[in-house]
């Protein structure tokens, strides 16, 4: 080993917990940095494998819509494609209940196939080799773990109910967890003959679903129009989108990459600083291999490979927590993104937690630690390189002091531009701007808190001077003229501000949440029902139990036109007369007079988020982008509701069917006196066959908590996560701080200073420094508070900010705790130190 | 100032020991072997003597000085200052002594760079606990004393070495302390800068009527005084 590699190595083995500290810093970034990258492909290859678990190797799929006169359909228009096609296979879907025993009662999605077509497109790997040469009448695949559960085996009967008929089907084989069965025990399918499945339905050979698979899937676009002009009242797509991925992680992705960010943010202080005193300590070492000929290039050079070291070994042990926080952050998330969509069959009821990530992604990872490292550490680098050798070698430098207007200045810019900017950015380039302006309000916050402590500690001293006598005027001016103090305030005041950042948000959206359930006066929602007519409608009022019923046509994602790309996330067409009694809203003015007024012609009423973003006001027009062409509405008014998360229209149904050509409602409330579980249940019972999508309200409100609870804990997590990095950070700081203060603190204490006199000083200190970090922390994160709803719109995702109150005061009161905190050991030393040994200390 | 005082039946002038040193000692554990600094030293200092300390390097001149600051704690042996043992006072009483009866200079002049020159030269004031604002007379005097009423506002980095030591100097006396410590105060200055601080020494010596002990490798400096105290290898020599 070369001296200059023993040289670096020694020198990060010698100050350990500066090195650990570093490491600590860079290990961490990179970790979540990789993870908030990586999330997205995880949750993705979930979503596929599930997508590809359920529909093999199907290239292009038709089901019915909310259009489709029938959930049913004929499979010949397909067959005119049939050059284009290796295989076709239909399907009939259903659900039914397995009578276990008294108390338990499963429900099971039940698959009808055609065996043989259905094995080209998904393979069936079945356990044994009894299985009959012919899949046809009462015959049932069940999956392994759902046999061993139930201590079911081939031949054995299974007792279904099924559109209210009690029907009795063999069991001809049992499935391996593969395929269809992937996720067995968590999805509850069994598959059964698809004639005999229709026949039940009365499907009249007909199906609800049909799998294609190309020859060729570079065709697959033009077929899927071709298919849709043979189609027009169905869905034909591919089993899943770009769009609809992305989708799932957005909101998480960029929640973990905002964080990934204020931690980066506090390394690069914390390596920065690290450095800094490195450099410093290295002098007399750097003066002697300047005097015995080695060039400036080359002691640069040997600081570069230490910080390059640390980056690599940061890097390594970096990407490999990563690994771990993806698995984290996969198993406790992952399914509710993926419940979200709900195009795959038994989807929400969960799944296998997979990982996911690429060579890329870890390069890139690890490049980010290496990069995080060198630019945190070039600067007191270059600074040391600009000493004259002379003074390198005389160990002759002085720290000056001043403090530079260059930086008041670009502080003042940067914390304005943060905060004008984001309004003004349109919404194409919103979703980095909006990142930008996080960077920068941080980076603001640094750059300012010199002068904050200063000005704050003009005010203190009085303050302190009066509560605390001399010696809190004495911690008041240290304060100012610490710079290890004022470093601290810095990391407190970012790591405060991150929690406020994560909290406030997450109590925002649960804030949202609550407020829409709380308008929402019914008791079970059906969110999906194929073809929901007026007679199904009847059909769920004469449910025992149901006192009311009201379907509405809902349509989502309606683009904006002149808005470059916006979209309003739900439009409703509502029924005047009806709405009212379900929906309880915060209307800008008289609900009903504005309900009424969306009858008299093209007009819109708006949630009064949207008034915000697109910047309209009662009488403006906005251009809504429907299948059948642009309309313009006019804006009549507001409401103040939390409906598709504040991106909302309403319009009057006839405009809502006309518009979008939707002939059935998709979306129906249902009042019950009685209890809703049991409602529900019934409704699925009396339309197994069109296997309606339904929660209670309850639940629904339950199951988003759940999510959305999962998801702020990980934030939360997080950011408490960058406030103990922080606090790595204050402790270095305190070392450096005492180290450098020792000869000051003796100082005091020839000229009389008492141990309690120190004592209590250094806490004053602490406690100033906590009340200027937490005061900074609390500013800066009301700034990142203030920009999180265009952060968030730039992903077409709205957020109603509600700001804390109390809990700013819990964050100042932890803020102030943990500087307090980290000052007793400093306060402890300081008071025992030796006087002539510390005035000894050069 | 007077500072000294008649035997009443004689008719005698006697002047007061401000310092007494008995049987001093004070050695440092040095890895497994036992270095021994002072050796059993006796001393005494009179009130308003201006003494110098001087010896060679290591012979135990700045260690004995440190000791009877109460900078340091002695192996054995007792120090009085005006009367009072060292050793029996607790961490408040050390520290109150040292703010209201010594004045304490270094070499290194030992300013605290965050402060200005009023707010150095007012600690040992502040850490008594009394207001500054009580204090401005004195603390002009002190500043013209030392010739700084034009750089009062000044941070320590903003003073010229012997400028610092002047602070150091003023700090030492706003407090109106019987006696003034100094650790080889001119030995980082110029030698014209030097002869400056030892004129003010020997000016507030004989206007102020202080006690003033410095330890000195400097002949000249310690011809600015009385009294000559040298000392070799932890032994007083000739007093």
């Amino acid at each position: 080993m070369s001296i200059v590699t023993k040289f670096i190595l020694k020198n990060i083995s010698e100050k350990k917990f500066r090195s650990f500290l570093i490491l600590f810093s860079i290990i961490i970034s990179t970790a979540l940095f990789f993870s908030s990258n990586a999330i997205t492909n995880s949750v993705g290859k979930m979503f596929t494998e599930r997508v590809k678990s359920f529909y093999g190797s199907t290239d292009v799929l038709v089901q019915s819509n909310s259009n489709s006169a029938s959930p049913f359909f004929t499979m010949d228009k397909i067959g005119r494609f049939s050059g284009k096609i290796d295989s076709v296979t239909g399907i009939v879907q259903g659900s039914a209940n397995y009578i276990y025993n008294k108390n338990e009662t499963l429900n099971f999605t039940m698959i009808g196939i055609d065996y043989s077509g259905y094995s080209k497109i998904n393979n069936i790997d079945l356990e044994g080799k009894t299985f009959p040469a012919k899949f046809d009448g009462k015959l049932a695949i069940i999956g392994q773990r759902t046999a061993n559960k139930y201590g079911l085996h081939t031949g054995d009967t299974v007792h279904l109910e099924m559109n209210g008929v009690n029907t009795n089907f063999t069991i001809a084989g049992i499935a391996k967890q593969t395929g269809l069965f992937m996720n067995d025990g968590i999805t509850k399918f069994i598959i059964v003959p698809r004639n005999e499945l229709g026949s039940l339905y009365g499907s009249g050979g007909k199906v609800n679903l049909a799998l294609i698979k190309l020859k060729s899937r570079q065709d697959t676009k033009q077929f899927i129009s071709d298919l849709s002009k043979e189609y027009k009242n169905y869905t034909v797509k591919e089993p899943y989108t770009k769009e609809e991925l992305s989708s799932l992680t957005g909101g998480m992705a960029t929640g973990l990459l905002i964080m990934s960010i204020m931690i980066a943010a506090i390394s690069i202080f914390i390596i920065y600083t690290s450095f800094k005193v490195l450099t410093m300590e290295r002098l007399p070492v750097t003066g002697t291999f300047r005097s015995v000929g080695a060039t400036g290039k080359m002691t640069n050079l040997v600081m570069m490979a230490e910080s390059t070291i640390y980056g690599i070994l940061g890097g390594l042990a970096g990407c490999l927590l990563g690994i771990g926080v993806l698995y984290v952050l996969t198993t406790l998330t992952g399914s509710d993104m993926l419940s979200s969509n709900t195009s795959i069959p038994g989807n929400s009821d969960g799944g296998n937690v997979a990982i996911s990530f690429t060579a890329a992604q870890m390069g890139f990872s690890f490049g980010f630690a290496v990069i995080l490292s060198f630019i945190s550490s070039i600067i007191p680098i270059i600074k040391i390189s600009r000493i004259p050798l002379k003074d390198i070698v005389l160990n002759n430098i002085e720290v000056k002091n001043r403090k530079s207007r260059k930086r008041l200045f670009i502080g003042i810019a940067i914390v304005t531009a943060a905060l004008i900017g984001p309004p003004l950015f349109p919404f194409s380039i919103a979703g980095i701007t909006d990142i930008f302006c996080i960077i920068f309000t941080i980076a603001a916050v640094i750059l300012l808190i010199p002068y904050i402590t200063s000005a704050c500690t003009i005010l203190l001293e009085k303050v302190f001077g009066k509560f605390f006598g001399n010696e809190g005027i004495l911690a008041s001016k240290n304060v100012r003229g610490s710079k290890s103090i004022v470093n601290n305030i810095c990391l407190l005041a970012v790591g405060i501000s991150s929690l406020i950042m994560m909290n406030t948000a997450g109590g925002s959206e649960v804030a949202m949440l609550t407020k829409l359930y709380k308008s929402a006066d019914f008791q079970v929602w059906i969110t999906s029902m194929p073809n929901a007519d007026k007679s199904m409608t009847d059909s769920i009022k004469s449910i025992d139990g149901v006192s009311d019923v009201y379907p509405i046509y809902r349509a989502s994602k309606i683009l904006i036109d002149g808005t470059n790309g916006r979209s309003l996330g739900l439009l409703d067409g509502v029924d005047k007369a009806k709405f009212q009694q379900y929906w309880k809203l915060d209307w800008y003015g008289d609900g009903n007079k504005l309900l009424n007024g969306l009858d008299t012609g093209r007009n819109i009423i708006l949630a009064n988020t949207m008034e915000k973003v697109l910047k309209v006001k009662e009488g403006s027009e906005i251009t809504l982008k429907f299948p059948s062409g642009n309309r313009v509405y006019k804006v009549i008014g507001f409401a103040n509701t939390t409906i598709g998360d504040g991106s909302y229209g309403l319009i009057s149904e006839n405009n809502l069917k006309t518009d979008t050509g939707m002939k059935y409602y998709n979306n129906i409330f249902i009042k019950t006196g009685k209890n809703p579980n049991a409602v529900k249940q019934e409704i699925l019972d009396k339309f197994a066959g069109v296997k309606p999508a339904l929660k209670t309200v309850v639940q629904m409100e339950q199951d988003d908590r759940d999510a959305l609870g999962n998801t702020f804990t990980i934030l939360n997590g997080l950011s408490i996560v960058t406030l103990i990095v922080s606090i790595f950070g204050m402790l270095n700081n305190l070392i450096i701080s005492f180290i450098e203060r020792k000869r000051s603190l003796a100082v005091l204490k020839s000229v009389g200073m008492s141990k309690r006199q120190i004592i209590k000083m250094v806490f004053i200190e602490a406690i100033a420094g906590g009340i200027i970090g937490s005061m900074a922390g609390i500013l800066a994160g009301l700034l990142l508070v203030r920009n999180i709803p265009f952060t968030m719109e730039a992903m077409d995702m709205f957020i109603s900010v509600q700001y804390p109150s109390w809990s700013l005061l819990l964050d100042a009161f932890i803020g102030m705790a943990i500087f307090t905190a980290a000052a007793i050991s400093p306060a402890i030393k300081s008071s025992k130190l030796k006087i002539i040994e510390s005035l000894k200390y050069e | 100032m007077n500072s000294s005082k008649y035997n009443n039946e004689s008719g005698v002038l006697i002047m007061e020991n401000v310092i007494e040193i008995k049987k001093l000692s004070k050695s440092y554990e040095m890895g497994d072997t036992e270095v021994k600094v002072l050796d059993e030293i006796y001393l005494t200092v009179k009130k308003g003597e201006f003494s110098s300390i001087m010896g060679p390097s290591g012979s135990g001149k700045s260690t004995l000085l440190y000791l009877i600051g109460g900078l340091d704690k002695p192996t054995s042996g007792t120090i009085e200052i005006d009367g009072e043992e060292l050793s029996s006072m607790d961490d408040k009483q050390e520290s109150i002594m040292r703010r209201r009866k010594v004045g304490f200079i270094f070499q290194f002049y030992n300013l605290i760079p965050n402060l200005n020159v009023e707010e150095n030269i007012l600690l040992p004031i502040l850490l008594d606990g009394k207001k500054m604002k009580n204090h401005k007379n004195e603390l002009d005097e002190i500043l013209d004393i030392v010739g700084l009423t034009e750089r009062r506002r000044h941070t320590p980095r903003e003073l010229s070495g012997g400028q610092q030591q002047r602070v150091a100097i003023a700090r030492a006396l706003i407090n109106d302390p019987e006696i003034i410590l100094a650790d080889e105060p001119i030995g980082n200055l110029d030698s014209k800068t030097g002869t400056g601080i030892m004129e003010l020494f020997a000016k507030i010596n004989k206007q102020k009527g202080k006690t003033i002990l410095q330890v000195t490798h400097s002949k000249e400096a310690a011809e600015y005084g009385q009294r000559i105290i040298n000392i070799k290898d932890g032994r007083v020599l000739l007093s």
